[in-house]
């Protein structure tokens, strides 16, 4: 209806402020040259067909009738001597379009209506006309207090006889498709029937129910959510609760989109605060409904509302959970996208492929709920390298560094949550593949021929991280992952690298070290997941273009709620584990069961990009796509259920590795049972530490209060990360490293340790020897430094360790910058629970 | 005391062939009395637990004890009676200086 109102801005703006004053309507109006007799003609079509109804002032809703309006008006006229009753209807019109345009769709009440023709007559210059309606309006107000008289009551029964019978009811509503529309009853049955499969008779029964609330109700603005929302209280009202789930509208209360729009989204520290950004948010929200009520069983659901499980990402329910790829995929295809408004041959030159690579991984993050990994990023580029002098490396390395981690044009505003996997030597089942080259050809040799390349690309990456960004703080993204394997210890020039990275962590602290020890290979990405390669993997990497893996979910286990709720009895114990663990399983079918029946729709569906077959084999290869069980708060099942938490005796300890090694089967068996790949994850928790706590809370009151982590006064709690020791136990850190990579082993999709430094920066070598002691000494998988800064938005200097002012300028502008879960970010987007964790986390000093 | 523990599958004939070795070479040098013996599966939850415990991390793996003080260790391999034979035959084996701790 946005046309109409145009219009009626375009009359009330010019064309009717050429009427002249015309005393009680004694002369027509002369029309001008755009006040056209078609102009008017449209304004009484379009006058007639705004209100079908009106509020009279004893609530009953009566047909409306345009005529009594001219009438009324066309009196008040006549009484100062007026005649002309064209002129009347003419006004009436505008009164009409006014109310429309003040007040929307509703349903007109008549003193409402009274007073639109006030502002008329005194707008449209007749005054006199105007101080008669409103003496006249005055006088029947006064009488109204009074007794009535016969005629009045003649009058009034006679306008009773005029209420419309309900069936031939014509309203206009609001439309989900931003219209007005009018009302039309058989709408509702037709939803019923198609939507929810609801027989027509009872479809018929409950609309008519509904209608006759519409009309005995004040409401002033109907909207097609309303009449939804009434359309499903009857369908309870006839013990069709089903058919309600399947007739329900998502959306989000008007009070939730204020709050999405002006505040920020501290879910997840990498979401930025702008339009995109909320604008993902308002969808995901959406999305969350829908895999709440579409994707996931009643049972599942449920489990995930009251806090058995977490359904990670749910608002991104319509695609896969993350991915880890090769370069070579981009180097032997170019950019050849579906549905892409242009295709990209393979690259010649190292800057070209470099985009291909950018651009990929933000098509891929659109299709991705998570993280966007890159296998081997410095050995795959390096046959493009040949050549490049140290000013050009540098500058490649910048222009990577810099591409990942300003892309806060991609979705919702976001960085790409990537990962760069990086090897000083070339990993043994790399050594004797054959090169591709610019242009995607094979280059006759094979990537160990091109070491020499690699090795300065990893160098020059490290001296770009090194710096840090222009203001000197830490890059988030891209995340650089460095394999420690054993061959790396008998690759020339290691001990300069691991020298060099060791001092990247202890003054940046952006470098992961990834333990691939004996015959170990994987790829790794997002705050921990590491896809692991077994002997087919392995084949495939003689061809890397087919190395793509995926996990398609992460359903997290509450645990500390089954120590709650076991009393101490081991066997209840783990009879709960499982039922939380049976659970995640069915999540994760159907989750998966949701995707694949978007992949079946092909290059017709959402997730086309995923089916595209360039080498024989769609994009996404679900047969090999792992599925994710998460693990949460180990540390505070054992101390519900034993009274200590696990760094406190070797008993407790014992216990959650039990427990782990409990789940770790159970996946096994659940892999054969349904031919999927279930594996054990610590899982980040950024949000299901701070939620599931809250959630027990609420629940288990006294009980939780004894394990909850944070400040529970003040409900600022978190449950301990995954398989982690209490955060804030002040414990040697190479012992931490030790016993929390006793679980390591057992978590097969990736686990970490980390070390928190804050504000002590060790040296180069300390952490070197850190890093060769837990190699070499522990099973620990992956270790992070943690360093803690301080960046100043008034002088732009960065300082290390946390403070509430720049020690440099004084202000108080300042952003604290540490890792969250697996990532950097400012703290100022980190949720309550992890600020909470923050505060607690005990600082190291190597 | 000697204690060898001996982790694997049980579907593991190497892992079964370490246990048999062990206990026909206790027996040979006279010491099967003062061994103990144990064969770990790394597929039962305790088995599993166990082996995470004391960084196994592949089958089979033959852990040699005086005490808690960890003496050898040989992984995916059935270690030569030769490489275990001294073990045995030490006097004063369990002095306690190699204890680890839990911490």
């Amino acid at each position: 209806m946005e046309p109409i109102r145009t219009y009626i801005e375009q009359e009330e703006a010019g064309v009717t402020s050429q009427e002249q004053e015309t005393e009680g309507m004694s002369r027509p109006v002369a029309d001008s040259a755009t006040h056209s007799e078609d102009f008017q003609d449209l304004h009484h079509r379009l006058a007639s067909r705004m209100f079908q109804l009106v509020r009279k002032r004893d609530g009953c809703i009566v047909r409306f009738n345009h005529d009594n309006i001219t009438e009324a008006i066309f009196k008040a006229a006549q009484s100062v001597g007026g005649t002309e009753r064209e002129t009347a209807g003419r006004l009436a019109d505008q009164v009409i379009l006014h109310l429309y345009a003040s007040q929307g769709a509703g349903i007109p009440s008549v003193e409402e209506i009274q007073d639109a023709i006030e502002k008329i007559l005194i707008e449209r210059g007749h005054a006199k006309t105007a101080k008669s309606f409103i003496l006249y309006r005055h006088e029947r107000a006064k009488r109204r207090g009074a007794p009535r008289t016969q005629a009045e009551a003649d009058a009034e029964e006679k306008e009773k006889t005029l209420e419309i019978d309900p069936t031939e009811l014509a309203l206009f509503v609001r439309t989900s498709g931003d219209e007005i529309a009018q009302w039309d009853k058989q709408k509702m049955v037709q939803a019923m029937v198609r939507e929810a499969g609801v027989p027509e008779n009872v479809a018929k029964s409950i609309s008519d129910e509904v209608e006759e609330s519409i009309l005995n109700s004040r409401v002033r603005l109907l909207t097609v959510s309303l009449i939804r929302e009434l359309v499903n209280t009857k369908l309870i009202e006839h013990g069709f609760e089903d058919a309600r789930k399947k007739h329900a509208r998502l959306g989000v209360p008007l009070y939730d989109a204020e709050r999405i729009i002006t505040r920020r989204n501290r879910e997840n520290a990498n979401i930025p605060h702008n339009p995109e950004a909320t604008s993902m948010t308002l969808a995901e929200s959406i999305n969350k409904q829908y895999g709440l009520m579409r994707v996931f069983s009643q049972d599942v659901a449920d489990a995930h509302s009251r806090g058995d499980i977490h359904l990670h990402d749910l608002g991104f329910i319509n695609r896969p959970y993350c991915s880890g790829q090769s370069l070579e995929y981009v180097k032997k295809f170019g950019l050849n996208l579906p549905n892409a408004l242009s295709i990209a041959k393979p690259a010649k030159y190292p800057e070209t492929l470099l985009a291909h690579m950018v651009k990929f991984s933000a098509a891929l993050q659109g299709h991705f709920a998570g993280a966007i990994g890159w296998d081997a990023v410095n050995i795959f580029f390096s046959p493009f390298l040949v050549g490049l002098s140290e000013r050009e490396m540098k500058q490649m390395a910048q222009m990577l560094v810099f591409e990942y981690s300003q892309q806060s044009v991609a979705r919702g505003g976001q960085a790409i949550f990537s990962d760069i996997n990086l090897y000083w030597e070339v990993p043994k089942h790399f050594e004797n593949v054959e090169a591709l080259g610019p242009g995607g050809v094979p280059m006759g040799k094979t990537y160990s021929a091109y070491q020499k390349e690699a090795r300065r690309f990893a160098w020059s990456l490290f001296d770009v991280f090194m710096e840090g960004d222009g203001t000197g703080r830490p890059f988030f993204f891209p995340k650089p992952l460095v394999h420690i394997t054993e061959k790396f210890f008998t690759t020339p020039g290691h001990e300069d690298f691991l020298h060099h990275i060791c001092e990247v962590a202890a003054e940046k602290g952006n470098t992961y070290f990834v333990f691939d020890r004996g015959e170990t290979a994987k790829i790794s990405e997002c705050c921990r997941l590491s896809f692991k390669l077994d002997e087919s993997d392995l084949e495939d990497a003689k061809r890397p273009w087919r190395m793509r893996y995926s996990a398609m979910q992460n359903v997290t286990l509450n645990l500390p709620r089954a120590g709650l709720l076991a009393g101490g009895d081991d066997a209840r114990l783990f009879s709960i584990i499982d039922d939380f663990f049976d659970l995640a399983i069915k999540g994760h079918v159907q989750k998966k069961n949701f995707i694949l029946s978007l992949l079946n729709m092909k290059d017709d569906g959402p997730l086309a990009l995923l089916t595209m077959e360039k080498d024989g084999e769609p994009y996404l290869r679900t047969k090999r796509a792992t599925y994710l069980i998460g693990l949460l708060g180990l540390n505070e099942l054992v101390e519900a259920h034993l009274g200590r938490e696990l760094h406190q005796d070797e008993t407790a300890f014992r216990f959650g590795l039990k427990v782990i090694a409990y789940l770790n089967l159970k996946a096994k068996e659940a892999s054969r049972k349904y031919g999927m790949r279930f594996v054990l994850e610590q899982t980040p928790a950024e949000s299901a530490a701070f939620r599931l706590s809250r959630l027990d809370l609420d629940r288990y009151g006294k009980k939780a209060e004894a394990i909850v982590k944070g400040d529970i006064t003040k409900r600022n709690t978190y449950y301990t990360n995954s398989t982690f020791l209490n955060v804030a136990e002040a414990m040697n850190p190479i012992g931490r490293v030790r016993l929390e990579g006793k679980y390591h082993d057992l978590i097969e999709a990736g686990a970490l340790s980390h070390v928190w430094l804050a504000d002590s920066r060790p040296s180069a070598e300390s952490v070197a020897n850190f890093v060769l002691k837990t190699f070499k000494l522990t099973r620990n998988a992956q270790i992070a430094f943690s360093p803690e800064f301080t960046s100043c938005n008034a002088c732009s200097r960065v300082t290390r360790g946390l403070s509430q002012t720049c020690p440099h300028c004084g202000s108080m502008d300042v952003d604290g910058i540490t890792r969250v879960t697996g990532y950097f970010s400012k703290i100022s987007g980190w949720n309550d629970g992890k600020r909470a964790e923050l505060k607690d986390r005990y600082r190291s000093k190597l | 005391m000697i204690k060898v523990s001996v982790f694997g599958k049980q579907e593991c004939n190497a892992c079964k062939a370490a246990v048999r070795k062990v206990t026909y070479f206790s027996e040979k040098w006279g010491k099967r009395d003062s061994t103990s013996i144990d064969f770990i599966d790394m597929e039962t939850v305790d088995g599993l637990a166990e082996g995470a415990y004391r960084d196994v991390y592949d089958i089979p793996t033959v852990i040699l004890e005086d005490g808690d003080r960890e003496l050898a260790r040989w992984v995916k391999k059935v270690p030569q009676s030769s490489e275990f034979r001294d073990f045995f035959l030490k006097e004063n084996l369990n002095d306690g200086s190699g204890d680890k701790g839990f911490c």
